[in-house]
């Protein structure tokens, strides 16, 4: 704290939503006389063009090493006053935000004399941590303008197709050794009747005519390190071989699976009882008409939400509490085709609320003209299934009529099975990234940044993030594309500063901040025959787990050191004069 | 001897207690908000007064209303406003002491009406600086003497000139006032030729009219609003910091919500789902139980499609908090008493036909159509193929969204279906990979 700091400080009215509750005057004046502080003056709008010009100016003429603005959230305008100083040529990391906004005139409404004194208090800690800065770079890296693409499904396909057209080399890592996935088992699908096969091979046809992607069938992802634009990866590819890439970024494409019921579960393993997958391969299959044990089928029963949207009563173990989303419109399209083969077969449809969304309305009103029957069950009355004289009946309750129970007798019944995530634990441990409540990989935000995960340059699509249909799955694909493409294409990435930092002196190298990092940022090294812990810059988050769990003490935050935050704790402990 | 409202000023601490008496006694309300017809304040610092209605002798509000609906009580001596007011404000302008009001909030002229001869104001002063007393009556004059300024004819005529200079009235003080200078009255339309080599058309989707649904009787009954209209009344900008229902200001606690309005139904044309409002509905649900806690809601529905991830867990919460779900379609809203309104459905799970119900308030969830501008955008010919419903067709769906029947033009969001936000943000994801794809192909086989 010797070193003399010259500090520019802003109270900021905004517009009477600070000034009306907070004496932003007595603040300013509080402070004029602080230690370091130059220049303090009261603004309307600090974000106003005028007086970020005014504040470049001062900084320049005063030759101001350090920027304060009390204002509002730095979740609004803390960019835009790094940008100020970046603007004055002063170091954006020496510039602290003050929130005397949200977390000040607007909590505190009824008492100005106390408001003004928290508000003093808090610019006071944002001087102190202000007085304490040093000038800090982004880390810079380059980025590989390669990607690796898992999954080789409709989803991860197309992905690659689309990066190679940007120009960009892409390797896919499929782990059967067929690519194509779901998709390319069905027959006609919704809503185009084209051939699921057909799209695979079309696709794969179009993947074969590009040389900038590189396809490994019966392959594996087993390894990541290094950091966003600039990963290095291991594949095990057939015969245990192994195969190492550098590649900028990734996008995981692993798909579902398919629910597969418990035994019992409606009269699962029963014959004559199926899921919606095998039920349409059958179809997919017929011609002329549908036989089932070698007899012609007259008459189906759908039962809707198998898997999906079951209760939280306890009788389930960690039930899929989610709307597997394809399966209402994958069923009602499946009974149609059904219709189109014999039209004479009578299908009864068990559902609790038909979600044939959108556009897809058109196949469930298509199906009602086509002998199909819909019976809605309430969600605490679900069908049962039984064996009669050799005969499968379903019994419901329907609630279209007053909840009586009609029997539905069956040559099959289909389960309407849903989407559940794929096994994936060593893929997922490999990427570490997060899966949500209902197992499927989880985006950062649903609107806002819907492919990316918390590790930064690896992206999720299709049926992997959450079940999707077809034109979907290949929508969500397109938009990691478009992410990992304005990432590479760019040619590198900046990262914020703010990571940990090993005093190597103090350091033991105990292993101790290593098991704490989520996010594998920390690594042992050997400097001057010493091991110590070192930080890798682009995988460090500055989460400052590590910092509690270091026995020596030895870690701090870039920007936000000890000795910082203790200046800023005793700043806002300091009495008020 | 008629009693009179006697104020004297230097008992007046401007206390503000008769505002809130007055408020209570009209409105149920205490907020400021309520327009109280007495009104206290200070000014010159130090002069505490009182302001409430004269009740003149030859009162100018009474002269000037074109459809005499101020007429004086005989039993209290208060000029009331009745039921002919046409709200033509006139009346506001003519009182000298600004002592008539038209209160926004209720969308009515509030004056002073002695509370029929018990003004609540006087009995709450605890100075006693308002106090209710006897004096000589003044010689009423009967409301059929007096000679109007306007017809009512004139008088609509003058109120629809109103500029709504309390809007603008381009004086130019807020140029002055601006530490920005954000404010230009100078600016000019511009026409910018732009040349491109590949365009997304995001021009989105066009709200359902709810008064194409004659028989919910939108437009007609002031308490059947729109989901679009809730979604301001429960956002945390609500005019007025409060939830209230339009034809009285009443705090709703019974509101229903009709879901497929609009959609799903041949009747107007629109046989689609609109993919969104059973979520918005829902989502509105929420709000509306944190802002009106002790409200019912009830909504009724055909499906519900919460179908996106966490919709269906979103739906079970709301569930768990209370919102009644009613599958049934809404045949008809009619209208009962204090503005409230009967919905006729078919009780499509109880299975007893035709049902009927009493809310206070009604919201209408719209569903989306096609803007169908985003046809016509391209001028030299180029018409965008639509689809069977009149949206942008995308003409291969499955492997190629968003590309359109020009070469080049891709679509994103709600331009080619109705998508709900994060349906609409990947789609437009996929339509900037597309369009840079193209792009890039362009330039490399030049
Ligand atoms: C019965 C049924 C009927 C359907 N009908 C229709 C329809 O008519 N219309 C429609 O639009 N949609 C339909 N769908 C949905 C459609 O199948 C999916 O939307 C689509 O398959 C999703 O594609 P995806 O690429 O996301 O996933 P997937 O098809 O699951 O592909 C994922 C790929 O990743 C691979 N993979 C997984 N883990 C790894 C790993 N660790 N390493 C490497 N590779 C891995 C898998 O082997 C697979 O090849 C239907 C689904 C079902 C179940
Ligand atoms: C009442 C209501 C509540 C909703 N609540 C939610 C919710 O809680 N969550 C959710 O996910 N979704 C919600 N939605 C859906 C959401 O509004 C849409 O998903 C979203 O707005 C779609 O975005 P868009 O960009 O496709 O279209 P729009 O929002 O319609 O945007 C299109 C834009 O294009 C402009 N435009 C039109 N024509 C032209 C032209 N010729 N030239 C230039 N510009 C033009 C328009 O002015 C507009 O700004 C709600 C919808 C409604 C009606
Ligand atoms: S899409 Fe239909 S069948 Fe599938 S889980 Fe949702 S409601 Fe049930
Ligand atoms: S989203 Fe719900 S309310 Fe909207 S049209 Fe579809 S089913 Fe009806």
């Amino acid at each position: 704290m010797s070193d003399k700091r010259r500090i520019g400080v802003y109270v900021c009215h905004c517009g009477g939503n600070i000034s009306d509750y907070v004496d932003v005057e007595q603040v300013r004046d509080a402070v004029k006389d602080d230690q370091d502080v130059i220049i303090s003056k009261n603004v309307m709008f600090a974000c106003s063009d005028a007086t970020q010009q005014e504040i470049i100016e001062d900084i320049e003429r005063e030759k101001l090493d350090g920027l304060v603005v009390a204002s509002c959230s730095p979740t609004l305008h803390l960019q835009t006053f790094k940008a100020v100083a970046q603007r004055a040529n002063l170091n954006p990391y020496q510039y602290t935000q003050v929130n005397l906004r949200e977390q000040c005139s607007w909590t505190h409404r009824n008492n100005m004399e106390s408001a003004t004194e928290k508000g003093i208090k808090l610019v006071r800690a944002g001087i102190a941590r202000t007085r304490l800065t040093e000038p800090l770079t982004n880390i810079r890296i380059e980025t590989k303008p390669r990607t690796l693409v898992i999954g080789a499904g409709v989803a991860g396909l197309r992905a690659a197709l689309a990066l190679a057209d940007l120009g960009l080399a892409v390797f896919v890592v499929e782990k059967e050794s067929e690519v194509g996935g779901w998709t390319k088992k069905w027959g006609k699908m919704f809503p185009n009747n084209r051939l699921g096969n057909d799209t695979i091979e079309y696709l794969l046809e179009q993947v074969k005519q590009r040389e900038n992607i590189t396809l490994f069938t019966d392959a594996e992802l087993i390894e990541k390190g290094g950091n966003v634009g600039d990963f290095s990866i291991k594949i095990r590819v057939k015969e245990g071989e192994t195969v190492s890439l550098d590649v900028g970024a990734i996008i995981v494409a692993t798909g579902f699976d398919s629910y597969e019921p418990f035994d019992g579960e409606y009269g699962y393993g029963l014959n004559g009882v199926v899921t919606l997958p095998q039920f349409k391969e059958m179809v997919d299959k017929s011609n002329g008409s549908l036989n089932f044990n070698d007899h012609q089928v007259k008459n189906i029963a759908y039962i809707y939400c198998v898997g999906s949207r079951q209760p939280e009563d306890g009788e389930i173990e960690n039930p899929n509490l989610y709307c597997s989303r394809y399966c209402c419109s994958a069923a009602v399209h499946t009974a149609s085709c059904v219709a189109d083969i014999d039209p004479n077969i009578n299908q009864y449809h068990l559902y609790r609320d038909m979600r044939t969304y959108g556009k897809y309305e058109v196949m469930f009103e298509n199906a009602g003209k086509k002998k199909s029957l819909f019976i809605r069950f309430d969600d605490e009355s679900s069908p049962e299934v039984e064996v009669s004289n050799g005969a499968l009946i379903v019994k419901v309750n329907d609630a279209l009529d007053g909840g009586e129970e009609i029997e539905i007798g069956a040559d099959l019944i289909v389960l309407v099975t849903g989407m559940v995530p794929r096994e994936n634990e060593s893929l997922t441990n490999v990427l570490k990234i997060p899966i949500g409540l209902d197992g499927f990989y989880n985006e950062i935000h649903p609107k806002l940044r819907p492919v990316e995960t918390v590790v930064d340059g690896v992206f999720i699509s299709g049926t992997s993030q959450g079940p999707k249909t077809l034109a979907e799955s290949v929508t969500s694909s397109l938009s990691a594309v478009s992410k990992s493409a304005a990432l590479l294409m760019k040619g590198y990435v900046d990262l914020e500063p703010f990571i940990a930092e090993v005093d190597t002196d103090k350091c033991v190298w105990c292993g101790e901040c290593e098991k704490s990092c989520p996010y594998g940022a920390i690594e042992k090294v050997v400097c001057d025959t010493k091991e110590v812990a070192t930080i890798i810059p682009a995988l460090c988050k500055g989460g400052g787990v590590c910092i509690p769990d270091c026995p020596e003490d030895a870690i701090e935050i870039k920007g936000y050191t000890d000795q910082q935050i203790r200046s800023m704790i005793d700043a806002l402990a300091k009495e008020v004069a | 001897m008629a009693k009179q409202l006697i104020f004297t000023p230097n008992r007046c601490v401007d206390c503000k207690n008769c505002e809130m008496a007055c408020s209570f006694v009209h409105t149920r309300d205490f907020t400021k908000l309520a327009m109280p017809r007495v009104q206290a304040f200070t000014f010159k610092e130090d002069i505490k007064a009182v302001s409430v209605c004269q009740q003149c002798e030859d009162a100018p509000c009474q002269k000037v209303c074109p459809t005499g609906a101020l007429v004086r009580n005989p039993a209290t001596g208060a000029i009331e406003r009745t039921d002919s007011c046409i709200l033509c404000k006139s009346c506001t302008l003519a009182c000298p002491y600004g002592n008539i009001h038209f209160d926004p909030v209720y969308d009515e002229i509030v004056k002073c009406d002695f509370c029929g001869g018990d003004p609540a104001c006087a009995k709450v002063c605890p100075t006693r600086a308002l106090v209710w007393a006897e004096e000589p009556a003044p010689d009423i004059k009967q409301d059929a003497e007096i000679e109007r300024v306007f017809t009512e004819e004139e008088a609509r005529y003058s109120a629809n000139r109103c500029l709504d200079c309390a809007d603008c009235s381009e004086c130019g003080e807020c140029v002055k006032a601006c530490p920005a200078d954000a404010i230009h009255f100078d600016m000019q339309p511009e026409e910018i030729k732009i040349e491109a080599n590949s365009v997304i058309v995001s021009t989105g989707f066009k709200l359902f009219d709810a008064h194409l649904k004659t028989n919910y009787g939108y437009g007609k009954y002031p308490n059947v609003v729109t989901a679009m209209q809730m979604d301001r009344l429960v956002s945390p900008t609500k005019p007025y910091n409060r939830t209230m229902r339009p034809s009285d200001g009443k705090a709703p606690d019974n509101i229903a919500f009709v879901l497929c309005t609009g959609s799903r139904d041949c009747t107007i044309g629109n046989p689609l789902c609109s993919r969104v409002c059973c979520m918005y509905s829902i989502k509105q649900a929420q709000l509306l139980m944190g802002s009106l806690p002790l409200a019912d809601i009830t909504i009724y529905y055909i499906d519900i499609r919460a179908f996106g991830k966490g919709y269906e867990e979103f739906y079970q919460q709301a569930k768990e908090m209370g919102v009644y779900f009613v599958k049934g379609r809404v045949a008809k809203i009619e209208p009962v008493e204090d503005g409230n309104l009967s919905v006729f459905y078919e009780d499509i799970d109880g299975g007893s036909g035709q049902q009927q119900m009493e809310h206070d308030l009604v919201v209408l969830s719209i569903g989306l159509l096609p803007n169908m501008d985003a046809l016509n955008l391209f001028k030299n010919g180029d018409r965008l193929e639509a689809d069977a419903y009149s949206y942008v067709k995308e003409i291969n769906e499955d492997i190629e969204p968003t590309r359109t029947s020009i070469d080049g033009v891709f679509v994103a969001g709600t331009t080619s279906a109705a998508r709900d936000i994060p349906d609409s943000i990947l789609h437009a994801g996929a339509a900037a990979a597309q369009a840079a794809g193209y792009i890039h192909q362009l330039k490399a086989s030049r």
